[in-house]
C-alpha cells in the first residue's frame, strides 16, 4: 500500500467511516481557495472529525507522517487563512457543531468550532443575550472569528471578540489536549481566563498555527431594552476622526463606525467612480444601548452635545437623517445581505479582500490619503477607496480597513487589486497599523518590519508547541 | 425562450459566487433570528464539495478550467457523485444574494449536461430509467399500455373536452390513488375533462434533471403536439414536477408553447374556490404542509438586468414573482375542520423531501435520510397527524421516510384530502 492509500486508510479508521474522509481532487479542490486573491493550493486529504479524541489521533498521524494539517470551519474568511499553503490534511470541523451551554446567570456560552453565527444568534436571542456579530456570513464560525480577533457589533462597548473569550480547550500540535482559563482548574467552570496566566494568547491571533481549538467559552452579555442609532456625516476624515475620538472617550457606543462614500454605496462601485460633488465623503453611525430610558437619554444627549461642540469649532461633522430601514441594518446582525458580501463585491465580480487593520485613530487620515492616492491614481483600473473606520473600546485605536472587490474571471484585474492591497499595506505598516487575519503576502511585509526579537519569539513558541511544524505551516512565513 | 446554454456561458455568473457560504444554511435576522439547515446534499455528505451552490461554483470552475483530471476514471466517479447527488432543490438559490442567484438551478443542471457530454453522467440508475422512458415513456419500467390502468373504473371516459388531466408517471403507476382522487375531484366539480390516454408520455422531468437534453425534447414535442392538436383549453396536473416542466420548461428550453393554460390542481381548486364553486365538507385533522421544490422555489421568478440599464449587465435585481407557496395553503385552509400548522422550514426555506434531481434512484440513502429529516420536522409540530403535499413524488419519498422511522404521521396528497372533503 502506498503512502497516499495508507494515510487515507488510517484517517478512515480514526473517524470510523469513509464518508468522513476524502483524498479526491474533486473534494480537495473545493478547499483550495476562498473569497480572497490568494492563489489556490490543494490539500491532499479532507477529514471531518466529530470528537476531540479523533482530532488528537489525526494530529498524531500528521506528526508521524510530517504532514501539514489545516483547521477549517466555514471557509469564509477573506485572508486565505484556511488555504493549505503546503498541502496536507484539511481538518474540517463542521461536524463539531454543538452549543454545549448557555449560562444566562454567569453570561457565557460554550460552543464547538462548527457553531455558526446564525445558529448561536438564534439561541442567544431566546435568552436575550448577544455576541459581537460581525458583518460576516451567517454560516461563518463563531469560534474561528473569536480566536482570530474578529470584531462585531458590540466591539465599542466590550472589545474584540477575542477579548471576550472566557476559557478554551485545545488539541495541541503534538496531540495532547490542554485547557486554558477557569476550565483548566475545574472542568465545568468556563467563566474566565483570568486570574490565571493568559495562555489563551497562545491560540488567539495565531491563524490556526498553534493548535486546534475544540471548545471555547465566550462572554454573552445581555441585550439592553433601549437602543438609539445616531447618524452623522463629515466632509473629510480629519473632522470625522476628531469627532469619533472625542465621543468615544465616554464609551457610550456599542458600535461606532464611519464609512467612506464609496463603501456606503451598495455595492461598492467597481471600478472607481467619482463621488458626486457636495456629497459628504464620510457617513457614520453610532449604536447606543441603554438598560433604562434615562441611561439612553443621557447617551444620546451627550452624543448630540459633542456634535454641536465640534460644529462650533468649524468641523464639517453634522447629524444626519437616515431611513429607519438603513439604521436597522446596523443592529440586525448577522445579516445575509452584508454577510454574503453583496454590498461589497457584487459589482466587482465575486472576489473580495482587504488590508484590514488595527490602527491608532490619529493615523487614519494620513493612511487614508495615501490609500486614496494609490487606488485612484496608481492602479489600472482605478479602484474605489471603500474604507471603514471603527472605534474599539476606548479612544486609542480602532479598525481601519479598505474593502477591495475584484472580478474573479479577469486575472489582470484580480492582480491589479492584489497589487493595490499590498501597496496600501506598506503605507499602513509604515504608519504603525497592524493587519488582522493577513494573507501570507501581507505576512511577509509584516515580518520585514518586525522587531527581530518578535520574530524570534514567534519561532520559539512555534518550535515549542509544534516541533514538527505541521500546524497550518506557511501562514507566519517564519518556518 | 432561453435555449440550453453551454456551461461556458454560465461561467460569467458562477465566477460571481464569492464563496461566502451564505447558501449553506437558511437564516433570517427576524427578529427573532432563525437558523435552519437547507442543503440536503450538504447535510448528508458534510464535505464542502457538496454544500450549497458554493460547491457547484467550485465544481464548474474545476471542470471548465481543467483543475482536476477528468480523464482519470476515479476522479470521474468522484465528480459524478458530487454533481449528481444534489437534489437540485434550489434551497441554496433562495439564500444566495449575489448575481449568481438567478442562474443556480439551471447552472447545476448544465454542469450535469456537460458531464453527460463528457461521458461522466448520467448515473447508472439514471441511464436505466432513461432506457425505460425511451421504451415505455415512463421511468418505472412498466408497460406503456398499463399507464391508465387506474382508470378502469371510470365511466364515460373521454379523450377530448375542455380540460385534460396530465396524470404524470408517478401518479399513473405508483400513487394511483392520487390519480383516482384527481379524476374524482374533476368529475365532482362537473369539469368537462379528459385524459390523453396512450398519448400521454413522461413529461421529461426525470431526464432533464439528469442533464439529458435530446430525449426530453422528443417527449416535450410529443406532449405539446398532442395537447395543441386536441384543442384542450386547460391542462391540469397534480404533479409538481410535471407542472414545472409543462408550464415553464417546454417553452423556456425549446420554445414549445402549449396553447392550453397549464394549472396545478391547487391553482385549479383555488380558482373554483374564488368562484364559490368549491363546497367542502368537514375533515377533522391537524395537518402541516410540505412545499414541493418544483412548485415553490423553482417557480420563483428572478428579475435580471440583462442589458445593464437598471444596475449593471447581469445584475440580479429582485425576486419579482414567488412560486406557488400560498395557493395550495389557501386550498388546504379552506377545508372545514382542518387545523393547519406550519413546519419550521417553509416556503423559500422549505427543506426538500429528498426525492428530486434523480436522487431517489441514484442515491437512495441520501433520499431516505432527507425524507426522514423532513418527517421528523413534522413530528415536532404539536398535534400534527398528516403531512399534506401536492406532489406524488414528494408523497412517495416522505412515505418512505415515515415508514423507515416507524412514524405515525400519515403523508397524503392535497388532492386526496380535497376529494375526501368535496361534496358530491
Amino acid at each position: 500500500m502506498d503512502k497516499k492509500d495508507r494515510i487515507y486508510k488510517v484517517l478512515t479508521q480514526i473517524v470510523g467511516d469513509e464518508k468522513w474522509v476524502s483524498n479526491s481532487p474533486v473534494d480537495c479542490w473545493c478547499y483550495s481557495y476562498d473569497m480572497s486573491f490568494v492563489r489556490p493550493k490543494m490539500p491532499q486529504y479532507v477529514v471531518l472529525p466529530q470528537t476531540v479524541e479523533e482530532i488528537q489521533s489525526i494530529v498524531r498521524l500528521a506528526n508521524a507522517e510530517k504532514m501539514p494539517i489545516v483547521p477549517f470551519t466555514g471557509g469564509t474568511n477573506i485572508g486565505g487563512l484556511c488555504i493549505p499553503e503546503q498541502g496536507g490534511i484539511v481538518v474540517d470541523l463542521k461536524r463539531m457543531n454543538k452549543i454545549l451551554r448557555i449560562d444566562t446567570e454567569s453570561r457565557y456560552a460554550i460552543i464547538e468550532p462548527g457553531v455558526s453565527h446564525a445558529e448561536l444568534a438564534q439561541e442567544l436571542y431566546k435568552v436575550k443575550a448577544r455576541f459581537g456579530w460581525p458583518v460576516g456570513p451567517p454560516s461563518a464560525s463563531v469560534l474561528a472569528a473569536a480566536i482570530n480577533h474578529g470584531i462585531g457589533g458590540i466591539t465599542g462597548r466590550y472589545g474584540l471578540n477575542s477579548q471576550n473569550i472566557t476559557s478554551m480547550e485545545v488539541v495541541l500540535p503534538t496531540g495532547e489536549t490542554a485547557r486554558v482559563g477557569s476550565c483548566a482548574i475545574r472542568p465545568d467552570a468556563w467563566h474566565s481566563c483570568l486570574p490565571l496566566p493568559r495562555l489563551d494568547g497562545l491560540f488567539t491571533g495565531w491563524l490556526g498555527t498553534t493548535g486546534i481549538v475544540t471548545k471555547v467559552g465566550i462572554f454573552t452579555p445581555p441585550v439592553p431594552d433601549y437602543v438609539h442609532i445616531g447618524t452623522f456625516s463629515a466632509q473629510n476624515l480629519k473632522d470625522m476622526e476628531k469627532f469619533m475620538r472625542t465621543f468615544s472617550k465616554y464609551e457610550y457606543s456599542d458600535d461606532f463606525t464611519s464609512i467612506s462614500w464609496w463603501l456606503s454605496q451598495v455595492p461598492i462601485p467597481y471600478p472607481f467612480i467619482e463621488k458626486p460633488k457636495g456629497a459628504p465623503e464620510w457617513n457614520g453611525y453610532c449604536v447606543m444601548y441603554g438598560f433604562t430610558e434615562k441611561e439612553l437619554e443621557n447617551k444620546v444627549d451627550t452624543f448630540n452635545k459633542v456634535i454641536s461642540g465640534e460644529k462650533k469649532t468649524g468641523s464639517s461633522v453634522d447629524a444626519t437623517d437616515v431611513p429607519e430601514e438603513s439604521k436597522r441594518g446596523r443592529t440586525q446582525l448577522p445579516s445575509q445581505i452584508v454577510g454574503s458580501t453583496k454590498n461589497y463585491c457584487k459589482m466587482g465580480g465575486g472576489g473580495i479582500s482587504w488590508p484590514g487593520t488595527f490602527t491608532p485613530s490619529n493615523r487614519w487620515v494620513q493612511v487614508y490619503d495615501q490609500w486614496k492616492d494609490i487606488y485612484m491614481n496608481k492602479l489600472s483600473p482605478a479602484l474605489s477607496p471603500a474604507v471603514r473606520v471603527t472605534m474599539y473600546r476606548g479612544t486609542h485605536y480602532g479598525m481601519l480597513r479598505l474593502m477591495t472587490p475584484f472580478p474573479r474571471d479577469r486575472p489582470a484585474e484580480e492582480a491589479n487589486a492584489a497589487n493595490g492591497i499590498i501597496e496600501c499595506l506598506k503605507v499602513l505598516l509604515d504608519a504603525g497599523g497592524i493587519p488582522y487575519k493577513p494573507p501570507v503576502a501581507m505576512q511577509r511585509e509584516i515580518n520585514q518590519r518586525a522587531d527581530p526579537g518578535y520574530v524570534d519569539l514567534i519561532m520559539k513558541v512555534k518550535d515549542m508547541l509544534d516541533p514538527n511544524h505541521i500546524m497550518n505551516p506557511g501562514k507566519y512565513q517564519v518556518r | 425562450m432561453d435555449n440550453f446554454k453551454d456551461l461556458k456561458f454560465y461561467s460569467q455568473f458562477f465566477r460571481k459566487c464569492s464563496k461566502c457560504g451564505t447558501c449553506k444554511s437558511a437564516y433570517s435576522y427576524g427578529p427573532p433570528p432563525t437558523f435552519a439547515t437547507i442543503c440536503p446534499q450538504g447535510e448528508y455528505f458534510k464535505l464542502d464539495s457538496y454544500y450549497g451552490s458554493r460547491s457547484k461554483s467550485f465544481l464548474g470552475h474545476a471542470i471548465l478550467e481543467n483543475k482536476v483530471d477528468l480523464t482519470d476514471p476515479a476522479i470521474q466517479e468522484d465528480m459524478q457523485k458530487a454533481a449528481f447527488s444534489c437534489t437540485v432543490c434550489g434551497g441554496c438559490q433562495s439564500q444566495c444574494q449575489l448575481d449568481y442567484k438567478p442562474w443556480i438551478v439551471d447552472y447545476i443542471e448544465q454542469i450535469r449536461n456537460h458531464l453527460v457530454n463528457m461521458g461522466i453522467g448520467p448515473t447508472k440508475a439514471e441511464k436505466a430509467y432513461q432506457q425505460k422512458i425511451i421504451k415505455d415513456h415512463n421511468p418505472y419500467g412498466e408497460t406503456h399500455s398499463s399507464r391508465f390502468n387506474w382508470l378502469k373504473d371510470v365511466k364515460n371516459l373521454k379523450t377530448d373536452g375542455n380540460t385534460v388531466y396530465f396524470a404524470g408517471c408517478t401518479a399513473s403507476y405508483r400513487r394511483t390513488q392520487i390519480a383516482k382522487s384527481t379524476a374524482s375531484v374533476l368529475s365532482k366539480l362537473g369539469e368537462d375533462w379528459a385524459v390523453m390516454g396512450e398519448n400521454e408520455y413522461c413529461c421529461g422531468s426525470p431526464l432533464l434533471r439528469a442533464g439529458l437534453r435530446d430525449e426530453p425534447q422528443k417527449l416535450a414535442e410529443h406532449n405539446v403536439d398532442y395537447i395543441n392538436d386536441q384543442g384542450f383549453k386547460t391542462v391540469v396536473t397534480a404533479c409538481a414536477g410535471c407542472y414545472k416542466v409543462l408550464s415553464k420548461e417546454y417553452e423556456k428550453w425549446w420554445g414549445l408553447k402549449l396553447k392550453a393554460k397549464v394549472m396545478h390542481t391547487s391553482q385549479y381548486l383555488e380558482e373554483k374556490m374564488k368562484k364559490g364553486e368549491l363546497k367542502l365538507n368537514n375533515v377533522k385533522a391537524t395537518v402541516t404542509y410540505h412545499d414541493p421544490c418544483h412548485m415553490g422555489r423553482h417557480m420563483n421568478h428572478y428579475e435580471v438586468d440583462m442589458d445593464g440599464k437598471k444596475m449593471w449587465k447581469g445584475a440580479y435585481v429582485q425576486m419579482d414573482k414567488p412560486g406557488l407557496y400560498e395557493t395550495p395553503r389557501n386550498v388546504l385552509k379552506a377545508i372545514p375542520g382542518i387545523e393547519f400548522k406550519e413546519m419550521y422550514r417553509n416556503r423559500d426555506n422549505s427543506f426538500c423531501c429528498g426525492a428530486g434531481g434523480g436522487i431517489k434512484s441514484s442515491y437512495p440513502d441520501v433520499a431516505l435520510e432527507t425524507a426522514k429529516t423532513r418527517v421528523q420536522e413534522a413530528e415536532k409540530v404539536a398535534g400534527v397527524q398528516k403531512i399534506v403535499t401536492p406532489c406524488p413524488f414528494c408523497v412517495t419519498n416522505l412515505c418512505d421516510g415515515a415508514q423507515a422511522l416507524g412514524s405515525k404521521i400519515e403523508v397524503v396528497d392535497l388532492i386526496q384530502l380535497v376529494d375526501q372533503a368535496l361534496k358530491k
